[in-house]
């Protein structure tokens, strides 16, 4: 066991019998090591194949990394991992505020909560006290409402939530942590409603240990400093910030229109930087971020009449460009409104784009959407929408149970409109440009983010070497350091989108293992994971090198793919929307670039060669061993049988 | 005194590593509540905003070492920073009590006052804080760069004054000048 990073305790929280108690750490420690690896872990060891994601025994783990409540440069994130009600896969989210550092200063590694409370309740956590506190006066309450009433009550404690949604177990529902940061993919919020949690609160009064703290401070300090100077990759930094995200994507030739429609790009109404910045100069009020991190890369708004609090990343992107607007303002209003009922900005702006597109065609009329005609870019269809959504009312009941089934429910085709990977709404990149973005669209069990080549992304420069030619020649360095190749991370690059996916996805399971930032660590560290193997090691006085972590992380990624394939994931399930492999780039400088399916099936047969898989996606025998998973081969193998 | 650790409240974001860092200087572990500075994140209402780094002023006439029973408290003259000699503390607490900006702490572990010491004279918060909310500055210079953003204030407005109302301002002979 190490003798820093992990407090060796496990907080286990049973809803059904109201009690709870701890376990060591260290059965998990040496071979999965902290924080999504160690959550991995336990949900393939105990969830039954049979169990839902909405069952009392369906598990939930709110997993803070080994270096969470240490000072280490963008730690302080918590990963929450469960089964996805979208599609009854392994699911997680990240999500940041402080919420990560009080769990382990209260003393544990992890909190893994099973069961479901007779009445909806929130959990208190404090130091080695765990209250089932009553939730009535909080049922009901948005998100931010919640936050507010709690902090009122019990002072400067981290606090996360689910909204009304996910009290009524919308399957895209949220779980948001301190005001503005939102654990928002697989409808996790959904399983918290299930379980009558309303809320997780934490504080805690205990220590963190650092094995090494003279070596720990100098390297945490000199890491922290290099945030300051690092040549940042995404175009959102390099235009202006969080800011101008939205208008940042169409300058570097990657933005997406709408349901992935055509819009003319040297005109309105595509987001444009003067919009962006009057926004953000007349209403931000404060710079936000995650406890720990050195660069807090979001604001908190407060726009009077329509409401307060943080609008940044796919919230912005999505409000706006998917939303066919470039009306900050009405993308603040509904990014707020979404936040507030606790749905999942991405799935709902997504949907409604898909409504939008089939209104704009004479596909449905505002007969389908309770007489609201679902004009692009009005505030009017998307306030009602978002509304109707959030409180499961008229047609917003459809969805419900998933953007995908609603669609289905609504018939005219119109789930052809619903671009969903296995059930989940995609992200809006455009995949049909960046080939790697297709391909870990589809691998990861969560979505693209989990497996983005952030290089990739950011080498969209060499499109547009006027926003940043400097950005170019960093990523030229990254992809000849890493790969051996300059065109590495070229954007329009098949050949080497598996290896990159391959790599990307192990990074960030290493990242979310100890706890760190998967935004900040790719964009402003780019992929210097050496260096945080040192900072790892200082910390639990136990040596690990970048490929120890890997290796950690190969293994698990074998794991979760072994439990999707127990719950029946197979090849045909790894595909992307037809939309996205059968029509072209519809605009932009890249109008015209294609996804062809033969290319996309050539690069996924290259990932399952690279990851261990046979050809139809299932883990091989001999992968298993090569990663010791030996005991689980056995569960594996025998699930399987079972089957047939 | 040589140098002071100062505060610039509106660059402070809430993300508290200063006290993770403190703590692990000074303690050898990571814990916010054994942290010397302390930033409170005010709630107002509808706004989670204006932060406050709380930390000792290491005040010239300190009420710490006025209160003090057994004269427990003493200046360091290299840093000047009040520091505690623990041979002679006897834990009675008058020190968190009688400070105005309640900077001071109480291990309950040790069972002891901590208070901070600017580690020595080389404050390890500020290194940590990526925001510049905490520098530690020579004490002559603590209000140079307010000195200068009002300067630079002053010029820009006499600047608009002498463009709106022409020359009639400015002396014959010299330029740049509004005097």
């Amino acid at each position: 066991m190490t003798s820093g990073g992990l407090t060796g305790k496990i907080l286990r929280v049973d809803l059904t019998a109201k009690e709870y108690h701890t376990e060591s750490t260290e059965p998990y420690a040496k071979d999965f090591i902290g924080g999504r690896g160690i959550a991995t872990k336990i949900i393939f060891d105990e969830t039954q194949p049979k169990t839902r994601p909405l069952d009392p025994d369906s598990i939930i783990c709110f997993a803070p990394g080994v270096l969470g409540g240490t000072p280490s440069p963008s730690t302080g994130r918590l990963v929450i991992c469960g089964v996805s009600p979208e599609n009854g896969l392994f699911g997680h989210a990240g999500v940041g505020s402080n919420i990560a550092n009080e769990i382990k200063w209260s003393g544990y590694d992890l909190v893994v909560i099973k069961g479901k409370a007779d009445r909806p309740v929130y959990l208190y956590i404090r130091d080695d006290t765990v209250e089932f506190r009553d939730a009535g006066h909080l049922w009901g309450k948005t998100t931010y409402d919640t936050y507010r009433t709690l902090r009122k009550e019990l002072g400067q404690v981290a606090i996360c939530c689910i909204g009304p949604s996910g009290e009524k177990q919308v399957v895209f529902s949220v779980i948001m942590a301190g005001i503005g940061s939102t654990a928002g993919r697989c409808g996790l919020g959904a399983v918290l409603g299930s379980k009558n949690v309303k809320a997780v609160v934490a504080k805690g009064s205990g220590s963190v240990k650092v094995a090494q703290p003279e070596r720990f401070l100098k390297e945490a300090e000199a890491e922290r400093k290099y945030f300051e100077t690092s040549p940042s990759g995404t175009p959102a930094m390099i235009v202006g910030g969080e800011k101008n995200e939205a208008s940042g994507w169409f300058m570097v030739g990657q933005g997406v229109w709408g349901n992935f429609e055509a819009c003319d790009w040297e005109k309105e109404p595509i987001p444009n930087l003067d919009k962006e910045n009057e926004f953000y100069n007349t209403y931000k009020k404060a710079k936000i971020g995650c406890s720990g991190c050195p660069i807090h890369h979001f604001s908190y708004y407060e726009v009077p009449g329509v409401g307060a609090g943080a609008f940044k990343c796919m919230a912005r992107t999505n409000c706006t460009n998917v939303l066919y607007t470039n009306d900050v303002k009405l993308g603040f209003e509904a990014a707020n409104l979404c936040q507030s009922y606790g749905i999942d900005v991405i799935t709902t702006t997504q949907l409604i784009a898909a409504l939008m597109e089939m209104y704009s065609k004479g596909i449905i009329t505002a007969e389908d959407t309770d007489g609201v005609p679902m004009i692009k870019g009005d505030r009017n269809a998307i306030v009602t929408a978002i509304h109707k959504i959030g409180r499961q009312e008229g047609f917003g009941k459809l969805y419900g149970e998933g953007a995908k089934k609603g669609a289905k429910k609504l018939g005219k085709g119109a789930e052809d409109y619903v671009l969903d990977v296995r059930g989940r709404v995609i992200q809006p990149y455009e995949y049909r440009v960046i080939k790697q973005h297709g391909l870990a669209a589809v691998t990861s069990s969560k979505d693209i983010i989990d497996g983005m080549c952030c290089g990739s992304f950011d080498y969209g420069y060499t499109q547009f070497p006027k926003v940043d030619p400097e950005g170019v020649k960093v990523m030229e360095q990254i992809g000849m350091e890493k790969w051996g190749r300059k065109d590495a991370l070229q954007t329009t690059n098949y050949e080497m989108a598996p290896i990159t996916t391959v790599d990307s996805e192990d990074y960030f399971m290493a990242i979310d293992m100890l706890g760190l930032c998967k935004w900040a660590i790719p964009n402003f560290m780019h992929y210097r994971l050496n260096v945080f193997a040192s900072i790892l090691s200082s910390v639990t006085g136990v040596e690990m090198t970048e490929a120890d972590m890997l290796n950690a992380a190969k293994r698990l990624q074998t794991l979760v793919r072994a439990f999707n394939v127990i719950r029946g994931l197979r090849r045909k399930d790894d595909t992307l929307p037809k939309r996205i492999l059968e029509e072209p780039t519809p605009s932009g400088p890249l109008k015209g670039e294609r996804l062809p399916r033969e290319k996309f099936n050539e690069m996924l047969d290259e990932y399952y060669t690279l990851r261990g898989y046979d050809k139809e996606g299932i883990p091989k025998r001999e992968t298993f061993e090569k990663y010791s998973l030996l005991s689980e081969w056995k569960v594996f193998e025998k699930a399987l049988e079972k089957k047939k | 005194m040589p140098k002071a650790i100062v505060v610039d409240y509106e660059k402070c974001v809430g993300c508290r590593t200063c006290m993770q860092a403190c703590s692990l200087k000074n303690e050898g572990v990571v814990n916010p509540t054994l942290s010397r500075v302390k930033p409170e994140i005010l709630v107002i209402e509808e706004l989670q905003g204006g932060n406050a780094p709380i930390l000792c002023q290491q005040c010239q006439s300190a009420p710490c070492m006025a209160i003090c029973p057994v004269k427990a408290n003493y200046r360091n003259e290299e840093t000047g920073a009040v520091e505690i000699d623990y041979d002679k503390c006897i834990g009675c607490r008058m020190c968190l009590a009688i400070c105005p900006f309640g900077a001071t702490g109480f291990n309950r572990e040790k069972k002891q006052v901590f208070k901070c010491n600017l580690c020595k004279g080389d404050p390890m918060c500020v290194k940590f804080c990526n925001y510049k909310a905490l520098q530690f500055v020579d004490c002559t210079e603590m209000n140079e760069g307010k000195r200068v953003q009002a300067a630079t204030k002053v010029h820009d407005i006499m600047n608009k004054i002498v463009a709106a109302f022409g020359s009639g301002l400015s002396s014959d002979e010299g330029s740049g000048g509004y005097f």
